[in-house]
């Protein structure tokens, strides 16, 4: 199964994120998100951040995962490429926990990309398919 | 996107397209494209869908507007217009942008091509030093959490009291630089410390700092051109191009959130999730644009410490000081915004909550809050093309007032994918190619170079001659680039 593929958007850039369960989705879509952003063979994973988030649904649990890699990179200058997590359905809703593990943006290690904006409700959804899930999502860049 | 069929369009004129309120069910007005048939033809479906959902919001006034730069963008198309009815229209964050503020800055020197040609390189190295570009940049100004606070609710009015600009900026700059209904207390902390150490960085994505020329067969109205400071054979001026950067990125993100779940109790539907919003005149639409406006101001101030850095830069490379070198702004123009506007709507002036993404204000002479001398002329109205092909100043009409809720386009709009793109140039090839041909480039990243190829984006010129001939706006001068620091 293909982790995930960028597709064309005029200005932006579009995400088809692949897993075989919720934890391997949410993990394939941080690597595009964050793919766009750096090239991810070049983030050692120096530095951990244990991460905790809660929502309502699956969609709403990953615009914010993927809001938090973005804040990250700007508020704490960090960006990751290991994403230890789980999702789990609780209650009310759904609950990723775990540890991320990266490095601090260092242009001389990294090669940078793209400094992405957002994550856009445009188009964003997260369906079951036949051999698990699939997620659609614009980055703004 | 692309698969979708697009709609029947009336011509209203030739450069004026109508899709009637019986194409989508839930259209409050009819849209209208401004493009030449050209143009029109090379538009997204992406456009015609986004723009008739824009159509649908409650409150709409006249027409839900797609500039001739527009494409497919998320929630409003990039070029597009509205403008909501101030107590039963809506605010939405999809019709600002991430990148709220995300502007054009123009300044002029009194150095023509020929004093810079020897020590381009160096000014551009010198630029691309200064003002820090890219993924984590962090900008040379440390504000305190009271100083950012300050920042946010004054905008480039701070700056030039602390040192970073001239008293004579301010009044060119759109609103003079600050949105007086900026409140701090609507700010989310994860967008302060987003935000916090980025005043005075471009950014990335198209966001650039350009040095550019205007020859003499680039002048098209020379009156108007002299009254802002552009008036000798080959002279040069810089321009810059960038916006409020993370802390304006992460108040979009909260309020989309907030206004995604709140859409119910007002029972707001949309065609687009990006297009979720709330009663301008409600909780959550005044908090949106409490914190909107600070996010305005950061970028308004983030642009002046720009400024100030070019004006530094260009002082030590070439020995005289930034005054000598008659480094004066020519204007400052917001593309990513929503604001409260007077405009006539049948007849009689009324406040409408103007948003424009990816579309500027185009006032004509005596509208708004232009300075003396440029109420001859109009707005100065700043649009910024490829790194490869150049860009254009032009002034509002009056004619932009009547019909557009005094808008326009904001630059030349792309027409290919950054993935395409990238499939198609590599940008260390580019690199060498533009500078065989004059254009010296300073890129933090090859990739992000290539993705923002000339050959990208629509032919600016035909943006511009489109705005001209409709009237909208009035083409001035045009620029060619010679140096580009490219974020």
């Amino acid at each position: 199964m293909k982790k995930y593929e960028y597709f064309d958007h005029t200005a932006d850039v579009g995400i088809f994120a692949y897993g075989k369960d919720t934890a391997e989705l949410f993990r394939n879509a941080a690597l595009a998100t964050t793919g766009q952003m750096v090239e991810i063979k070049g983030v050692k994973p120096k530095v951990e951040r244990k991460i905790s988030l809660k929502s309502d649904n699956l969609e709403g649990l990953l615009f914010d995962f993927l809001g938090e890699l973005i804040y990250l990179k700007d508020a704490d200058n960090l960006l990751f490429s290991k994403y230890g997590i789980s999702v789990k359905k609780v209650e009310k809703g759904y609950k990723l926990s775990g540890t991320l593990k990266g490095d601090r943006i260092n242009k001389d290690a990294m090669e940078l990309l793209n400094d992405v904006k957002a994550v856009t409700m445009h188009m964003f959804k997260v369906e079951k398919t036949k051999g698990g899930y699939k997620a659609t999502i614009i980055l703004d860049i | 996107m692309t698969e979708t069929k697009k709609p029947e369009m009336k011509k209203i004129s030739d450069y004026i397209w109508e899709i009637s309120p019986e194409y989508k069910k839930g259209m409050n007005v009819p849209a209208r494209i401004y493009a030449s048939k050209k143009l029109l033809d090379g538009m997204d479906a992406g456009v015609f869908e986004q723009v008739t959902n824009v159509a649908c919001l409650p409150g709409i006034q006249k027409y839900a507007y797609c500039m001739p730069d527009g494409h497919w963008g998320y929630g409003f198309p990039i070029g597009g217009v509205a403008a909501f009815d101030v107590d039963e229209g809506v605010i939405s964050p999809g019709g600002i942008g991430f990148d709220v503020n995300c502007g054009m800055r123009l300044l002029t020197t009194n150095l023509t091509f020929k004093d810079v040609k020897p020590k381009l390189k160096e000014a551009v190295d010198s630029l691309f030093r200064q003002v820090p570009a890219g993924v984590g940049c962090k900008g040379f100004l440390k504000a305190t959490k009271a100083q950012f606070r300050e920042i946010s609710e004054v905008g480039s009015k701070w700056c030039v009291e602390n040192g970073y600009g001239w008293e004579g900026d301010l009044k060119r700059i759109e609103e003079h630089g600050c949105i007086k209904q900026a409140d701090f207390s609507k700010v989310s902390d994860k967008a302060i410390s987003r935000g916090i150490e980025q005043l005075g960085t471009l950014g990335s994505g198209n966001h650039y700092l350009e040095i550019q020329i205007a020859s003499s067969s680039n002048i098209f109205d020379a009156e108007a051109a002299k009254t802002m400071g552009i008036d000798t054979p080959d002279q040069v001026v810089v321009m810059v191009h960038c916006g409020s950067r993370g802390f304006g990125h992460q108040i979009g993100t909260d309020y989309l959130k907030v206004f995604s779940e709140i859409m119910k109790k007002y029972n707001i539907h949309v065609g687009d999730a990006e297009l979720a919003c709330a009663p301008f005149q409600s909780k959550e639409g005044q908090d949106y644009y409490k914190a909107m406006a600070c996010a305005a101001n950061m970028a308004f101030a983030n642009r002046q410490v720009i400024l100030h850095r070019i004006r530094e830069v260009f002082s030590k490379v070439f020995g005289k000081s930034a005054e000598e070198l008659e480094m004066n702004l020519v204007y400052d123009v917001a593309h990513n915004i929503a604001k409260v506007e007077k405009h006539k709507i049948d007849g009689k002036m009324k406040d409408v909550v103007m948003h424009r993404k990816g579309a500027t204000r185009s006032f004509g002479p005596d509208y708004g809050d232009l300075p003396p001398e440029y109420k001859k002329i109009g707005q100065p109205v700043i649009l910024g093309g490829s790194m490869e092909t150049g860009s254009y100043l032009l002034v509002g009409t009056n004619k932009a007032m009547e019909e557009t809720f005094g808008s326009t386009a904001h630059g030349s709009g792309r027409t290919m994918s950054r993935t395409q793109a990238k499939r198609e140039f590599r940008g260390d090839a580019l690199q060498k190619e533009m500078e065989c041909r004059g254009i010296y480039v300073r890129a933090t990243s090859m990739a992000g170079l290539a993705e923002e190829a000339g050959a990208a984006y629509k032919n600016i010129s035909d943006v511009v001659d489109t705005i001209d001939k409709a009237g909208i706006s009035h083409k001035v001068v045009g620029f060619t680039p010679i140096g580009n620091v490219k974020g």
